[in-house]
C-alpha cells in the first residue's frame, strides 16, 4: 500500500469513527478534553492505520479509553490546567433521567462502564470485549451482570419497570 | 424491565443523543492535521526508538567520515596475493544497527571521493562469528587482494543492496573506507541494478 493509497483509505474511513468517538467522548468527560483526546486518537489511529481491525469502532474506543485515562492523569496531577478548562468549557449537563442518573452512580465504576458501551455505542459483547481488552466470555458476563446490578440500583431507588417514559429522543 | 427497556431508558439519558455532528469542513481540516501534521507513519512504534537510533548513528557516521582517523587504523582484512604470515590480513567492518536509516540516492561522485578500497567478489564462506570471506575477483580501488573479510550485518537492511545479507556463492561490489564498509547503495549484490554502473563510472 503506497502512502497515497493509505491516505485515501484514512480519509474514507475516518470520518464515521471520527463522529463515533467525539461521541464516545462527549459522553465521558468535558468539551475541551473531548476535542484533546479526539484529536489525539486521531492521530494514533492514522499512525496504526495498517493494524486497524474489521471490526474498527471498538478498536477505536479502546484507543480512545486509553487516551482519556492518560488526560485524566494528567489532568489530576495539572490542578492548573483543569482549572483552566472548567473555566473555559463547562462539564456536561447531569442525564436528565436522575434515578438513572443515581442509580448508575450507585454501580461500581466499570459496571456503570459496561453498560454505557451496551446502550451508547450500541456494542455486543465482542465488541465490548475488544474496548476494554477483556474475553468476549468475560464480557458477555460482566454485561449480564451489570444489567442486574443495575436493575436492583433502580429498584432500590423506586424507579423500576413501573417507570414510563416518551421515547422521544432516542438516538437513532 | 427488560433488557430492551433498560437500554432504551439509558439511550433516552445519553449526554450525546442531541450533539449535531461536526460541520464537514472542521472535519476535513480535523482529518488533514491529522495526516499532515504527524511525522511519516511507521509501521511498528516500536521502530521509532531504532530510527532514533539510527539517526544517531547516521550522524555520527557522517562526522566520523569527515573527521576519520588516518587507514592505519582499520580493521579491514585483506589477503594479498602474495601476502605473507608478516602482513596479516586486516578485517572490514559493516556498519550495524542502520536497519531503518533512509540514504541519500549514490552518487558515483561521492563514491569517488569517499572509497579507499572497492572491489568484487564472491562469497566463499562465512564462519560461526558470522565473518563473511570474499574471493576478489576484480580490485577497483586500492592495493591488489585475493580475499576480504567482512562482518555479516543483521538479517535485513538498507545496509547492504540487494537481499542485505552476504550468502555463500554470490558476488558482491563492496567499497569500504578506513576500514568500513560504505553502505546506502554503495555495497551491495553485484547483480542489483545500477550498482555496476556506479562502479565504472566512479573509478
Amino acid at each position: 500500500m503506497n502512502s497515497d493509497d493509505r491516505r485515501a483509505r484514512f480519509e474514507a474511513l475516518a470520518p464515521a469513527v471520527l463522529d463515533a468517538v467525539r461521541r464516545y467522548l462527549v459522553r465521558r468527560t468535558d468539551a475541551a478534553t473531548a476535542d484533546d483526546v479526539l484529536s489525539e486518537t486521531l492521530l494514533i489511529l492514522w499512525r496504526r492505520f495498517d493494524e486497524v481491525p474489521a471490526e474498527h469502532l471498538p478498536w477505536a474506543y479502546g484507543v480512545a479509553r486509553n487516551c482519556l485515562a492518560n488526560a485524566e492523569r494528567a489532568r489530576r496531577r495539572q490542578a492548573r490546567l483543569a482549572a483552566r478548562i472548567a473555566f473555559l468549557r463547562p462539564a456536561p449537563p447531569p442525564p436528565a433521567d436522575d434515578r438513572l442518573g443515581i442509580a448508575m452512580a450507585g454501580l461500581r465504576g466499570e459496571d456503570a462502564e459496561i453498560l454505557r458501551l451496551w446502550a451508547w455505542e450500541d456494542l455486543a459483547p465482542g465488541g465490548i470485549a475488544a474496548v476494554l481488552g477483556v474475553s468476549v466470555n468475560a464480557a458477555s458476563i460482566r454485561l449480564h451482570r451489570a444489567k442486574q446490578r443495575l436493575r436492583a440500583e433502580l429498584r432500590k431507588n423506586g424507579a423500576g419497570a413501573g417507570h414510563a417514559e416518551s421515547t422521544e429522543g432516542r438516538r437513532p | 424491565m427488560t433488557d430492551d427497556d433498560l437500554r432504551d431508558r439509558m439511550r433516552r439519558a445519553d449526554p450525546a443523543a442531541a450533539l449535531a455532528p461536526l460541520p464537514p469542513d472542521r472535519v476535513a481540516r480535523l482529518l488533514e492535521e491529522t495526516v499532515s501534521v504527524t511525522a511519516p507513519p511507521t509501521r511498528r512504534r516500536v521502530l521509532l526508538p531504532v530510527l532514533a537510533a539510527a539517526a544517531v548513528l547516521l550522524l555520527a557516521g557522517a562526522g566520523w567520515l569527515i573527521l576519520r582517523p588516518s587507514p592505519t587504523a582499520t580493521n579491514l582484512m585483506i589477503a594479498y596475493p602474495s601476502a605473507s604470515a608478516a602482513a596479516p590480513p586486516r578485517h572490514l567492518t559493516a556498519p550495524a544497527e542502520q536497519r531503518s536509516a533512509k540514504c541519500r540516492p549514490p552518487e558515483a561522485s561521492r563514491l569517488t571521493t569517499t572509497a579507499d578500497f572497492a572491489f568484487a567478489g564472491t562469497v566463499t564462506g562465512i564462519d560461526a562469528r558470522h565473518v563473511v570471506t570474499l574471493s576478489v575477483t576484480k580490485v577497483y580501488r586500492g592495493d591488489p587482494a585475493s580475499q576480504v573479510l567482512v562482518d555479516q550485518t543483521g538479517d535485513s537492511s538498507e545496509t547492504m543492496m540487494g537481499s542485505g545479507r552476504f550468502e555463500i556463492g554470490k558476488s558482491y561490489l563492496i567499497a569500504s573506507a578506513a576500514g568500513t564498509v560504505l553502505i546506502c547503495g554503495y555495497s551491495g549484490e553485484a547483480g542489483t541494478p545500477g550498482l555496476l554502473d556506479l562502479y565504472e563510472e566512479a573509478f
